[in-house]
């Protein structure tokens, strides 16, 4: 293992499918303090702050992974 | 007014085996220019061709990736490498599983077993074949075969039908057809009704397409059709690649002999390596829906035909040090993705097929016939056009001996 693919915290969800990661590496290149590149597939660093990273790119590497492994979501605080 | 450059890069006029310096001359002078030649703006800068894969929304698939149609091609007909998103997401979304890395490693067995056997056929021969159509093509042409399931008795007409120029889709338009056209629609249409009615038990990626659901949601039966076009089309360029591997390798004596001295560790870095120094993909189409600034400080404007060359991209020396030369010690971690598979939601969906052919296919080429070499004084030709590279014969000899297959224990 490499890390984590999956992550949640109180508002934001954020993971990378790895049945279908095919290891492009646009999301880290979205989005750098989130993702890592590592033997060919992305990995959610184990250190990244999801609450601080920017929410519009994390909306952009969702976007365009071109296999849609990212899905990253936000959750309504009631 | 300042007078417009002429590029240098002339695809069509006898392209050279060896473009690299034209369009250097080009990324250096004018990196965004009109191309009379082209009759599009040709662009080869690094970063203004990932921009145009990046930027979807301005620069449109639908007036072809691959000729420079005058029209968007009818919506029936926009499917895959000819759809914008949404259209474009809702189908990849449901072909995206069946061509993952996970799911494409899965035919790893498959691959061994016929690398191997084609190359006991060359031993078989004697000394010399000739690697584009005893080896490479056989090998992509086995690979799609067995991923969509065509019955043998099927093979040779569709692999041949489908890349006929007039089946690559677009000029599938009214008007175009023929009855040779004709019969091959009624073909893929009876393909399709005939694996939806046998059920989705079947492990190919035909009834994998004819069955793939996202929330209620199907693949109509002309879509599936044009797939598969897509798809042999795409995966033809696999066995172009190999050749070019193969051909990088045999230009570059030192890094052949680094490879030869560790194949196990340097396979993976060969082929995208190999990939970025000369792709199967030389450059492709789009058209400018809603004006959009380019890195160099270009502003498309609707309407604007551009030619974008992912093989001039892969040779900028802003982003590859001595881009020119096939190294495998470069540094990956630390450089960024080859344009060998193009950027953005259109990255090759084929990618994870061609790699593993390609790394089972240099790997075990290498390993079985270690004294492998082009014939001397043989000199390959290029396709001519702005769209492919891709030798049309690679004369190879090999001395020594040939050693036991690959695949079993």
């Amino acid at each position: 293992m490499s890390g984590p693919v999956e992550r949640t915290t109180a508002t934001r969800r954020v993971s990378v499918d790895h049945a279908l990661c095919s290891g492009t590496g646009h999301c880290a290149e979205t989005v750098p303090a989130v993702f890592r590149l590592a033997d060919r597939r992305a990995w959610l660093r184990p250190d990244a702050d999801l609450d601080a990273a920017d929410a519009q790119a994390l909306v952009r590497a969702e976007t365009i992974c071109p296999w849609m492994a990212v899905t990253f979501e936000r959750q309504e605080s009631t | 007014m300042s007078e417009q450059p002429v590029p240098a890069f002339k695809p069509y006029e006898g392209k050279a085996a060896h473009p690299w310096e034209q369009l250097a001359a080009d990324r250096a002078r004018c990196p965004i220019v009109h191309s009379p030649e082209l009759d599009s703006v040709q662009v080869t800068s690094y970063e203004a061709v990932k921009e145009i894969g990046r930027n979807h929304e301005a620069f449109s698939c639908t007036y072809s990736a691959a000729w420079p149609l005058e029209e968007p091609v009818p919506e029936e007909l926009q499917v895959f490498t000819l759809a914008d998103p949404p259209r474009h997401t809702r189908q990849r979304r449901l072909i995206v599983r069946a061509l993952s890395a996970s799911r494409i490693n899965r035919m790893r067995p498959f691959t061994e077993r016929t690398v191997n056997d084609l190359i006991d056929g060359l031993a078989a021969r004697g000394g010399s074949f000739d690697l584009v159509t005893d080896f490479a093509s056989p090998v992509s042409e086995t690979h799609i075969s067995e991923l969509l399931g065509i019955p043998e008795a099927d093979r040779e007409y569709v692999l041949r039908t489908a890349l006929l120029p007039e089946s690559t889709g677009l000029a599938n338009t009214e008007g175009l057809a023929s009855p040779e056209l004709e019969a091959w629609s009624d073909y893929l249409r009876e393909t399709v009704r005939t694996r939806r009615a046998a059920g989705p038990g079947a492990d190919d990626l035909t009834t994998t397409l004819c069955f793939a659901e996202e929330n209620g949601d199907r693949f109509a039966e002309r879509e599936i059709g044009l797939l598969i076009l897509g798809l042999i089309a795409g995966n033809a360029s696999t066995g172009a690649a190999i050749g070019n591997l193969v051909r990088a390798l045999e230009q570059h004596p030192d890094q052949k002999t680094a490879y030869l001295g560790d194949i196990d560790g340097l396979t993976e870095t060969l082929v995208e390596e190999g990939l970025r120094y000369d792709g199967p993909i030389l450059g492709l189409y789009r058209r400018t829906l809603k004006e959009a600034e380019l890195p160099g400080g270009h502003v498309s404007r609707p309407g604007e035909r551009i030619y974008f060359s992912l093989g001039a991209a892969n040779h900028d020396p802003e982003i590859f040090d001595r881009p020119d030369e096939l190294r495998l010690d470069r540094d990956r971690k630390e450089l960024p993705a080859s344009m060998a598979f193009g950027y953005g939601v259109h990255h090759c969906i084929g990618m994870n097929l061609g790699r593993l052919q390609a790394e089972v296919a240099l790997s075990t080429l290498y390993r079985r016939l270690p004294g492998l070499r082009l014939r001397p004084g043989f000199t390959p030709e290029q396709v001519p056009g702005p769209m492919f590279r891709s030798w049309t014969s690679l004369e190879m000899v090999h001395d020594g001996p040939v050693l036991p297959r690959t695949d079993r224990a």
